[in-house]
Parts: C-alpha cells; structure tokens; sequence
C-alpha cells in the first residue's frame, strides 16, 4: 500500500516509491531517494513538521516537503 | 596552495579547522554554526597553506545562504584542493557531496571523521577499499582527539582529479553513467555495498533521549522546562554576583575611594564626567552613594558592564554553550517550527533568535541559515527590535526585577504580531524546515569553556570602552545643554505618546550606544513603575545599539533601509499601544 510520507503513524516503516520533481533534488543530499527504507519517528502537532529516520539519521522534513513523498508500506 | 574544508553541516569542519591552523573558531552540535567562511594558515613540510573553513552544505545545489556561500566559495577556486569531512556513521550522504566535487574536477582527499561515532553504532567502513575505489586519499578521523587529521593533512599532495568513468569501472555492479541525483546514489550504494559493513546497531539511552524531546506529547513540556530552568538559573546566578557581591564593592569601596582620590571634587566638570555628577538635595549638589546614579565613565562606567553585565553575561553563554553542545538546538528548532512557520520563518530562526539574548550582533549574522531574502530580513528585523540582548537583560533584572518579565512578554508580543503582520506584507512563500537532526552528544568541557571565554571576552572588549565612551559622549551632552534642548523639543512625543518623562531623552541617546548603560541611566530618572516599563520597552524597540546596526548594514542597504522603516512604525505603534494599555487601566 502507498501513502503520503505524512500519513504515516508512528513508528511505521517503509521504502520510498516516488519523490515530486523539485523536492527530489532537495532531499538527496540528505540521503532521502526513491528505494531507502524510512521510518517516522514523530510528527509535531498543528501541521509541524515530522522527522523520520534514514539510514540511521534523524531528518526533520516540513509537511509541505513531506507530502511530496509517497511511501510504500506494508499490509 | 588553496585547501577547502568541505563537508554536510555538523561534521566537524571547525574542530578541524581549529586543529589545522591552531585558529579559535566556535563549534558547536548543530548545523550551520559556520554560516561565513574563515580563513587560516596551516605549516606543512615548510609551506604555508591556506585553509578555508566553508560552511556546510549537503549538495552543490544550495538552498539557503549558508549553502550559497559554500558553491561559490568552490566556483571561485578553481586551483584549490578540497579536504572533504565525512561523518563515518553517515558516509553514504557525505559521499554523494564528495562525489559532486569530484565530478567538477577538483582533487578530494576525504576524512572519514566521527569514526568513533561509527564504532559505537557497529559501523565499520573499510578505507583502504573506499581509497581504491575513488582513486584519493580516504583517512578514518576523530576530530574532537585530533586522530589522523595530521596524516590526511600530509596526503593532500596525493590527491588529484579523478574521472567519474574510472570510479564506475571500478564499482562492481555499476555500469552506467552518472549525471543525475539518482544516479548518483546508485552509485554510491554500489560503492557503500563494498566498503561499509552494518553490525546490529544498539539503540542507547542517548537515542531513547533524543526521541524523548523530539516527539511532541513529552518534548513540549521538556521545552517548557529547559526555558524556565534557564530562566531561574539566569536570574540566580546573576542575581548572586551582582547584588551579592558586586554592588558592594563598587557602592561600597570602589566609588568612595574614586570620590576621595581623584582630583577636582564635587561641581568641577571633569570630576564629573570621570567620577561624580552628583544630584540636587534640597538645592545643594550632593554626591552619589551608589554607581547607578554617579554617572561618571569610572563609576557607572565600569560598574555597568563589570558589575551588573558580566555575571548575567557569563551564565547565559555556559548555558547556551551547553544547549549547543548537547545538540539540543535542533530539537527545539523542531517543536517551535508549527509556531514559527505560521509567522512567515523557520524552526531553525529559534537559533539567532536565542543567540540574540545574548547579544544581537552575532544573532545578525546567524540569520544567513534561513532560507530566502524575505525570511533574513523578518529575522533580522525582528530580533534587532524584540529581543533584549544579555547586557540589557542582565540591567534589566537590577533595575526592575519586579516588571521584567511583563516587558519580556512584550516584547515577545511584538515579536509574534510584527512578524505575523510582516509575512503578510512582504511577498515571498515560507520555505518547509529540512533538517538533520544530530544525535546528542557529551559536550566537551574543553570547547564548553573556550566558547564560554571567547563570547565572553568578546563582550568585555566592546562594552567596557563602548560603555565608557557613551557615560561621556551623555555627560557631555548634558552640560552642553543639548540633551535638555532635545528632551523639550521632543517633550510632546514623550510625555503625549509615549507616557514617559522628557528626562529619557538622555538614556536614550546613550541606547544608541549601550542598551545597558540605557537603561542603567533610566533607574536615575524619577518615574512611576509603569513610566519605567514603558520607557525600557522603548529603549529595547528604538534603534538597535551601533554595534548591531553596523552588522545590520552588512547584509545589504536595501534589508536595512527596509527594517529601518519598520522599526519607526512600531516603536510609535507599540511603544504608543503601552501607553494606551496604561491608561485603560487607569494607572496614569
């Protein structure tokens, strides 16, 4: 099942499927791409941002980057 | 022969710098403590090497002026060596920047540093094949000891320019050509997959920490207290010192004896200006017995910024230092996005504005690791007219330690408001936070107190003369008459609009150049406790000290003029608003 990185609960994890063009460039130096394996750590209240993990690595993303992120998640 | 130190923020370029060039820059844990470059020379084998410490970037597309510093520095040497500085526990990410200045053609060494980071995660990354592969020098280092950096120092005549061609060659499983990002990170697993072994990572207390204050049900109320703790021990210690200590033995020892030594005497215009101005009783001049009315450059002078300032000065930096240094910032930069995104600026703006409090100058300057114009310019703006810095706060709780925090709010009022107000105004959209956040660490006491001490001095070597200079430059203008003339001319505006005895007229001149000796002068002015509310809110919304305003005027006349005008709106708005607040509730 694909969801919107922002979607996911807590602790969910998942393989990134497909970045929009113009955020892609954005988070590749950070190491987020299309095939790692995320995790959401947490997400702030009120439309803040969330932090997710990869390779290890807390990141912290604003929704509106976060949205443009769809993620392949188990069940 | 140019070196660039290159690296993602919060690698460790600036410890490496300082163990290069025996420099003193600041480091701390979090991204973007470098936000200019600086420069030093290293001693190897006889030559002299230029080193510059370039402020970290993730990739050599920038997204914000820290980053744009870092691509241009790059462009512009194009002769230059590259010293790239990886984290080891992140290798791949430090890799993908690495491999972007290789394509341009520079010769890399890298420096596999925090490689006893990766140890404790059970990462272990075989340099000897990275080296292979790549075709430049790879040395595991550990900045903060100082291991290896001297090996990779003297390999840096090895590096040399390397065709991507030959680094997919020699890549098992790679076969195409690398131009675009994903590419490049096919690349770079192809390589990770050969050099980097992942043992079972260990989650530790310190992880278990770090998500504790990031996740929002228990970080927030972590914030809550981390301010307030700060707050009581801010006040404590200086409180401590100051009245403890300090009043003392300048009312009591320092001034008396000046009083008695120093030649001239009460009435004589030089004594006046160097010790005592003395006060009318019952219309005979009577000498001073405390240095907040003396007014001299020797008294109040010395007794401002050493007596008062200093200790609420040193506390706020070792605190700071420590927030650093742990890695808090970025946790706090996190939970204060939702607020800070909706006024038009980032998470990341909790950083100059918390460096403010401390002093503005530094804070002017942090706000290059905001993203675009309009962000600078709001941060900028906002933090020269809202925040107090540490010398005034410090002031602040000796003269009005009952009021402080109503202004405090204030301010933090005005704060929210014009900033809300300006992110409607000015066109632009709000960028979305994209952060590392970096693992907590242990801090250093070694870099806790050399932070501590150079910030400190740094304090000492402009406020002691600036304070000294403006107890003169306001002597002066009282007995030339000049601050009379200007408290009658502008007597309407003061006691109309703002509620505030003409007599402020002369701390604020004096706020030009000191905030502190401000409103050190203000507690020598009769007035009512909602008077001396109002006119400290002033002395903080009027002109920003002349230290700040020449940072100010650094990054660009446009900004400044723009927060020039900015700053007249609201020191009539919201200095007027008090005013009006007062009356409404009939204490005028």
């Amino acid at each position: 099942m694909q969801k919107r990185l922002d979607e996911m609960a807590y602790e969910e994890e998942g393989v990134v499927a497909k970045i929009q063009e113009g955020v892609r460039t954005r988070v590749a130096g950070m190491g987020v791409r299309v095939g790692k394996k995320i995790k959401m750590l947490t997400k702030e209240p009120l439309k803040g941002p969330v932090v997710v993990v990869v390779d290890e690595a807390d990141i912290s993303l604003g929704i509106g980057i976060a949205d443009k992120i769809i993620v392949e998640v188990d069940g | 022969m140019k070196t660039l130190l290159m690296g993602n923020p919060n690698v460790g370029k600036s410890v490496f710098f300082n163990r290069l060039t025996g420099a003193n820059i600041i480091e701390s844990n979090y991204p973007g403590t470098t936000v200019d470059y600086t420069k030093g020379y290293m001693r190897l084998e006889g030559k002299d090497i230029e080193i510059i410490d370039v402020p970290g970037t993730f990739s050599l597309e920038p997204k914000d002026k820290a980053e744009e510093v870092a691509v241009k520095m790059l462009h512009e040497s194009k002769e230059s060596k590259v010293m790239c500085v990886i984290d080891a526990s992140k290798a791949e990410r430090g890799l993908y920047l690495a491999l972007e200045i290789i394509e341009q053609g520079f010769p890399v060494v890298i420096a596999l540093n925090m490689w006893d980071v990766a140890i404790d995660k059970s990462i272990d990354i075989d340099a000897k094949k990275l080296e292979q592969i790549l075709g430049i020098p790879v040395i595991p280092t550990v900045g903060i000891s100082g291991e290896g950096i001297f090996t990779l120092a003297s390999r840096l005549e090895d590096a040399t320019p390397i065709k991507m061609e030959d680094i997919v060659k020699r890549t098992e499983g790679i076969k195409h050509k690398v131009n675009t990002p994903d590419e490049r990170w096919t690349l770079i697993e192809g390589i990770s997959k050969e050099v980097v072994t992942f043992g079972e990572y260990q989650h530790t207390l310190k992880d278990a920490i770090g998500d504790f204050t990031v996740k929002p049900a228990t970080g927030i109320p972590f914030v809550i207290a981390v301010l307030y703790g700060f707050w009581s021990v801010f006040g404590s210690f200086a409180g401590f010192f100051t009245d403890g200590f300090l009043v003392k033995i300048f009312d009591e020892h320092w001034l008396p004896w000046l009083q008695t030594v120093f030649p001239g005497g009460l009435g004589n215009w030089f004594y006046a200006l160097i010790v005592d101005v003395g006060h009318l009783e019952n219309g005979v001049l009577a000498a001073s017995d405390n240095c907040f009315e003396s007014f001299g450059a020797l008294s109040s002078g010395l007794f401002v910024p050493v007596g008062v300032v200093l200790p609420a000065i040193f506390i706020f930096y070792l605190m700071f230092a420590l927030l650093e240094d742990i890695g808090y910032m970025p946790r706090l930069a996190v939970l204060i996005d939702t607020v800070l995104h909706k006024i038009g600026l980032h998470g990341y703006a909790i950083v100059p504005s918390i460096l403010a409090l401390g002093c503005n100058v530094p804070a002017v300057g942090a706000t290059r690791i905001l993203e675009t114009k309009k962000q600078r310019f709001m941060m900028m703006t906002l933090l020269a007219l809202f925040i107090p810095c540490g010398a005034q706060i410090g002031i602040m709780q000796d003269v009005i330690p009952g009021s402080i925090g109503f202004v405090m709010l204030y301010l933090i009022a005005g704060y929210f408001i014009f900033g809300y107000i300006l992110n409607k105004i000015i066109p632009g959209k709000t960028p979305e936070i994209l952060m590392d956040v970096p693992p907590y660490q242990k801090p250093m006491s070694r870099n806790i107190s050399r932070k501590v001490w150079m910030r400190t001095s740094g304090f000492l070597k402009v406020a002691v003369p600036f304070v000294i200079l403006g107890s003169l430059l306001v002597n002066i203008l009282y007995m030339a008459g000049t601050i009379d003339w200007l408290a009658n001319i502008l007597a309407p505006l003061f006691e109309g609009w703002f509620g505030v005895p003409r007599e402020t007229a002369g701390p604020l001149v004096a706020a030009f150049l000191r905030k502190d000796l401000a409103v050190a002068q203000l507690s020598a002015i009769e007035m009512t406790k909602y008077q001396m509310i109002s006119a400290v809110v002033l002395v903080s919304i009027y002109f920003p000290c002349i230290a700040t305003f020449a940072m100010m005027l650094r990054e660009g006349r446009k900004a400044f003029l723009g927060s020039l005008a900015v700053l007249l709106v609201v020191v009539f708005t919201w200095g007027g608003l008090l005013h009006l607040l007062w009356i409404l509730m009939g204490v005028v």
